[in-house]
């Protein structure tokens, strides 16, 4: 048999190794995470804890999703933040009746209806949010790729934009009054699971089948691995550079509608700063920066070890401030570490 | 294994290419080329750089567009639009540098784009590990088609692609150097397997610059040379002093210009000496030394490990190891800074990427290096630096409208000028040349050995890599030729000539 | 040989990019035509030092995007250096004296401490960006995140009123009619163009920045660049940070939120290329007034900061598309 290639490998095991460290070292720090809140406190165990954890992660979960997409391919995108405050804001408006609030308040003083009366029927408010949200998306996805600006500073550009647009919207103001489904998004429960977490696991499920089980998505890593190599056979770059941005404004919005229930209103300053989070959850995930490598499952585990450092940070007390400090040391320490790990496999 | 070597000249091609014509500006690339591969034959494909194979079978794999010419599949005229084309056609090339997803599985390499699927639509993981094993398992290889394609050697990699080949049902399969990347042992299981693709009726074409491989696996042999076609020949006919023959022709080589004898009188002095550098999968072996005053040509063809050993002589590149000396002293060189201080210097091969700054001038790019010389106090004298660059202008004849010409407005030849004049103001001992004169028009190519000589004379070492065969014969006082990361063989220069330097370079000994 | 100096003219009018002096003149058109009173010896002293805050960050991204980097953690290390300075003159705040100002050594080693720890985190940014290999705007966004961490953790997210006389000169202070912030930033510019122009730093600086490669080739190490660069950034936010506390008279960690953003449209509109290698300092201050100076117009016709900040969005992309285009045109 072809045994002669075969005979090369030195030091195996200390490759195989590092190539276990670099496959599963997540779900290790995971483990030792839920032992050292477990040992922090007795309460960590209790459904309310967890439950609450999930409901938290879940909405970093949205967006690091849709980030990981636009990761895959080598890019990166700001703007999910402020979509989800635009998002939050403009569901709202739409369940109150008008959409056309952005006006110089010399011309049209808003006046929120002061109860419920949706433009469109019900499910039609919600897709066109989401529709939104992927317009926006392709339009930083398309500008970055047909001009060949990196993504980085299209999408800073229209984070700013965005936010500016969300706040002018209403003159900043929150629009209070939501109706029962959307809490419900939010609160409600479903088998003791919460909703949010369960909206989180159904849209992975969906991002997993898409990135996994469907030539798309397949396509997706050729492309973010090796453009030239992706074209050569015979794949169109474009639409796999420009998707995963709509795919990002998607979930994005879909988060901004979540937020709503949760807050009970529609907020345009909501969700500042997020995006951080997101990108941190997927680096940590072990996708790389430069793309065609790293998996959703990597992000979940990415997003679950985000958010119980900020239970551990909480149970040991620490405020918010330093939390942040953290946030920013965890998200190079987690480049570091890929760009070593990357260096000893590939050696 | 039974070796079909018979070839039906009366069946109708695979694949055949007839009076192909490729321009670049300024270079006719390919001028009038035939070729064809028939059914169950090696066909090798053999010239110096430049002589066009590269082109050939790009155009053939669909990369590049042709300007005349047909293409010819089983008979039928054909145009291809893209590479995957050309590909449905049957014909799958298997680049060198292969473009790869490291971070792919095996499979998904082999099946990119087209992974099979179940009836809802879904990729099909295990019946495409399935089918890729079953490709894998024709070639007897024994690579397990979900790991990823990063953590296999290239030799690996390359039973990959030729998987990939097959599973594209390609009736033609080109392989564009495969030597280069494999050792041995390994080069001869792929002649196992392209023997027992070329059994099953496949065509087969080689291009090497090795000659021993081309007797050894090829049916037909076609030479290029210049872009033209010198002729096709059957293997078992011709012997290897044919070949070199026909790979380098008939041509006089050009006398013209002086040849400089070094003086004789003189005491030689041994300027640079390496001994032993090595760079695993680079280079090996290397030893040489440069008197002063001396040219010591290298010679060597693409991908023999000349460019990469002058970049790690000079610290640009990293060397396993070795000793370098300059005049007797051992010197440790970690960077072209530290190699640029004990007076070594390199004009690289790829000007525009690696030796000039397109969007600076004349003046700030012939400048650069030597600033700290151009100071009054802790500034920069402008009026110093004017007149400094203004010298080296005139000195090398370089044709600018002004010093604030941007470099990127210069012709080739100008800008190489830009790139050798940057070194000449510094009192440098050891100057290395990578392709000095390469894509630069005639009457600069001559300036510029001139140059070269000039500064010979002034007692400066000089170490010059050029694929110009009557280049390097004319200018060099010795020659190293390198072959595979070795140096193979140095001739004096009343021993050189051009049949020696070919067959040196690929590998007859 | 003559129509090679007209192309070589052509070339230099182009170099010049007379683009942005055009829009600079509209604006201040635009201005003086909407408020009558934008031309007074007043309002320009005002506007230089609102502008110069600003300033001081966008040179020290001049110097970074010269190397073809990015440095986001700008406005932070502002925020951040303008906390430590208040609370270096309220030492006695951890004695539960609040309101009184305590300093804890004099006052000019307040400025030179607070300038140096801006500058190692700077350093400690480039640090990481070569040794370790990280995309330039990853690791300085984790700077961002972190420095703005700090400076929320070490003020308790309290705002520490009152500075002493001293920094408050630095910020407000007026030399004759002329604000001292203005002479700073004025002594910034002269200094910094000295050194890119008539150094070899300078001149390395540029080299390494458009091509890294063939830089060190010619025996320039583009890592030891970087990392100065990025101490340089670091330098002037810490800089800004102390005249912006002297300027508000008070340490505040919330200040210049996003003004990495401006920061960087500002070396963009001023025409210094994303690829690193091209453009100057003075170029950025064009640049700067220029965002200054739309800024201020819309405060004039009376549109709030949201629907800038939208406009500002687009100020950014449209310069950022318009520099790739051209740069696209010219090659």
């Amino acid at each position: 048999m072809g045994s002669l290639l075969y005979n090369q490998y030195e030091g195996y095991m200390r490759e195989k190794f590092v190539h276990l460290l670099s496959d599963y070292g997540l779900y290790l720090v995971l483990l030792i995470l839920v032992v050292i809140s477990a040992l922090l406190s007795p309460l960590f165990f209790s459904y309310r804890n967890i439950s609450n954890l999930l409901t938290q992660s879940s909405f970093t979960g949205l967006l690091a999703l849709g980030m990981t997409f636009v990761i895959l391919t080598g890019g990166i995108d700001l703007s999910v933040g402020s979509i989800v405050g635009f998002a939050s804001i403009l569901y709202a408006t739409l369940l109150h009746g008008s959409i056309f609030t952005f006006m110089p308040e010399t011309i049209f003083i808003y006046k929120a209806a002061p109860e419920l009366t949706p433009v469109f029927p019900l499910a039609v408010n919600f897709l066109f949010v989401l529709f939104i949200g992927a317009v926006v998306g392709s339009i930083s996805g398309s500008i970055s790729y047909k001009i060949g600006i990196h993504s980085f500073i299209v999408t800073l550009s229209i984070m700013i934009f965005i936010r500016g647009l969300a706040i002018s919207y209403t003159h900043g103001q929150p629009l209070f009054g939501v109706p029962d489904y959307v809490s419900f998004l939010a609160y409600g429960t479903l088998f003791y699971i919460p909703m949010p977490a369960i909206i989180w696991i159904f849209a992975s499920a969906i991002s997993i089948i898409l990135l996994k089980y469907m030539r798309f998505g397949r396509r997706i890593y050729a492309v973010g691995g090796d453009e030239e190599a992706a074209r050569l056979s015979g794949i169109n770059p474009a639409i796999y550079r420009i998707s995963p941005f709509l795919f990002s404004g998607v979930f994005a919005s879909l988060v901004g509608i979540m937020m709503c229930g949760r807050m009970a209103c529609g907020d345009p300053k909501i969700a500042q700063g997020w995006e951080l989070d997101a990108i941190a959850a997927v680096v940590i995930g072990g996708t790389s920066l430069f793309g065609g490598k790293g998996s959703i499952g990597g992000t979940i585990v990415g997003v679950l070890i985000m958010g119980l450092i900020i239970n551990i940070m909480n149970l040991l007390e620490i405020s918010t401030y330093p939390q942040q400090m953290v946030k920013g040391v965890i998200i190079v320490t987690a480049l570091a570490l890929q760009n070593i790990l990357a260096k000893r496999s590939y050696a | 294994m039974a070796v079909v070597n018979s070839v039906r000249p009366n069946s109708t091609p695979l694949l055949e290419v007839r009076g192909i014509v490729k321009n670049y500006p300024g270079v006719l690339a390919l001028d009038r080329v035939h070729f064809d591969v028939r059914c169950s034959e090696v066909h090798c494909l053999a010239g110096e750089n430049g002589a066009g194979k590269s082109t050939l079978i790009e155009i053939i794999g669909g990369s590049y567009s042709k300007d005349e010419g047909i293409i010819l599949i089983d008979g039928n005229e054909v145009e291809f639009s893209s590479p995957k084309h050309a590909q449905e056609m049957g014909i799958a090339v298997l680049h060198q540098d292969l473009p790869v997803l490291p971070f792919l599985s095996v499979a998904e390499n082999i099946f990119l784009a087209r992974q099979p699927k179940t009836k809802l639509g879904f990729v099909n993981y295990s019946e495409m590990y399935k089918r890729a094993r079953r490709w894998l398992d024709i070639i007897q290889a024994d690579i397990n088609p979900q790991t990823p394609l990063g953590n296999l050697s290239m030799a690996r990699q390359q039973l990959v692609s030729i998987a990939k080949a097959l599973s594209l049902e390609a009736r033609v399969i080109i392989f564009d150097e495969p030597s280069a990347v494999l050792t041995s042992v390994e080069l001869e299981r792929l002649f196992e397997i392209i023997n027992s693709l070329k059994q099953e009726g496949r065509g087969i074409t080689y291009i090497s610059h090795r000659l021993e491989e081309i007797f050894e696996i090829g049916d037909r042999v076609t030479v290029l040379r210049n872009g033209r076609l010198v002729g096709t020949e059957l293997i078992r006919k011709i012997n290897k002093d044919t070949l070199i023959k026909m790979l380098v022709g008939r041509e006089i080589v050009e006398t013209t210009g002086e040849v400089i004898k070094k003086d004789k009188g003189k005491k030689r002095e041994t300027v640079l000496t390496v001994k032993g550098l090595n760079r695993s999968g680079v280079f090996k072996d290397i030893d040489f030394k440069v008197d002063r005053g001396e040219i010591l040509g290298i010679y060597g063809l693409v991908g023999s490990g000349r460019t990469e050993l002058v970049r790690s002589i000079i610290g640009a590149d990293p060397l396993d190891e070795g000793e370098i000396y300059l005049y007797d002293q051992k010197v440790k060189i970690s960077s072209p800074k530290d190699a640029i201080k004990l007076g070594i210097c390199l004009a690289p091969e790829d000007r525009k990427r690696q030796g000039l700054f397109l969007g600076k001038s004349v003046q700030e790019n012939i400048t650069l290096p030597s600033l700290k010389k151009l100071k009054r106090a802790c500034f920069l004298n402008y009026k110093k630096i004017a007149g400094y660059a203004s010298v080296f202008v005139k000195k090398m004849k370089i044709v600018t409208p002004g010093l604030s010409q941007k470099v990127r407005f210069l012709s080739g030849g100008n800008q190489q000028k830009v790139v050798l004049a940057k070194w000449l103001g510094m009192n440098l001992k050891v100057f290395f040349f990578d392709e000095p004169t390469r894509g630069i028009d005639v009457g600069a190519k001559e300036e510029i050995r001139n140059l070269i000589r000039e500064l010979a004379h002034q007692g400066k070492s000089i170490i010059m890599i050029s694929s110009e065969i009557p280049e390097i014969l004319r200018l060099s006082d010795r020659i190293v030729v390198m072959y595979s990361g070795r140096i193979t063989k140095e001739l004096s220069r009343d021993e050189a000539n051009k049949e020696k330097l070919i067959a040196y370079s690929m590998g007859v000994t | 040989m003559k129509k090679e100096s007209v192309q070589l003219l052509k070339q230099r009018v182009a170099g010049l990019n007379l683009g942005r002096y055009l829009a600079l003149v509209l604006l201040i058109g635009i201005a003086s035509f909407l408020a009558p009173g934008f031309l007074t010896l007043r309002n320009v002293m005002n506007l230089l030092r609102s502008f110069s805050f600003l300033g001081f960050i966008s040179i020290g991204m001049t110097f970074v995007i010269l190397s073809a980097g990015l440095d986001l953690s700008v406005a932070s290390l502002l925020a951040f250096s303008g906390v430590i300075v208040a609370l270096m003159q309220h030492w006695g705040i951890y004695l539960g004296h609040i309101d009184q100002l305590s300093f804890i050594y004099p006052i000019p080693f307040i400025f030179i401490t607070v300038l140096v720890i801006g500058s190692l985190m700077g350093f400690v940014n480039g640090l990481i960006i070569t040794k370790l290999k990280i995309a330039d705007f990853a690791v300085t966004l984790g700077m961002m995140v972190f420095a703005r961490g700090m400076a929320y953790a070490i003020s308790g997210g309290r705002t520490i009123f009152g500075v002493s006389a001293a920094n408050q000169f630095m910020g407000r202070g007026m030399i004759g009619r002329i604000p001292f912030v203005a002479f700073l930033l004025l002594f910034s510019i002269v200094v910094c163009s000295i050194v890119l122009r008539y150094t070899v730093f300078g001149k390395n600086l540029y080299a390494s920045g458009e091509n890294p490669e063939a830089a060190r080739l010619s025996g320039i190490n583009p890592a030891l660049y970087k990392i100065t660069v990025y101490t340089i950034s670091g330098f002037f936010a810490a800089l800004a940070g102390i005249c912006m506390a002297g300027r508000l008279d008070l340490g505040e960690p919330r200040v210049a939120q996003g003004w990495e953003l401006d920061a960087i449209a500002a070396v963009v509109i001023g025409g210094t290329s994303f690829a690193g290698g091209q453009g100057s300092v003075v170029k950025t201050i064009v640049g700067v007034v220029i965002i200054g100076l739309i800024r201020n117009i819309l405060s004039l016709l009376g549109i709030l900061p949201a629907p800038q900040q939208m406009i500002m969005g687009l100020v950014l992309l449209s310069a950022v598309i318009l520099q790739s285009l051209g740069s696209r045109k010219r090659d």
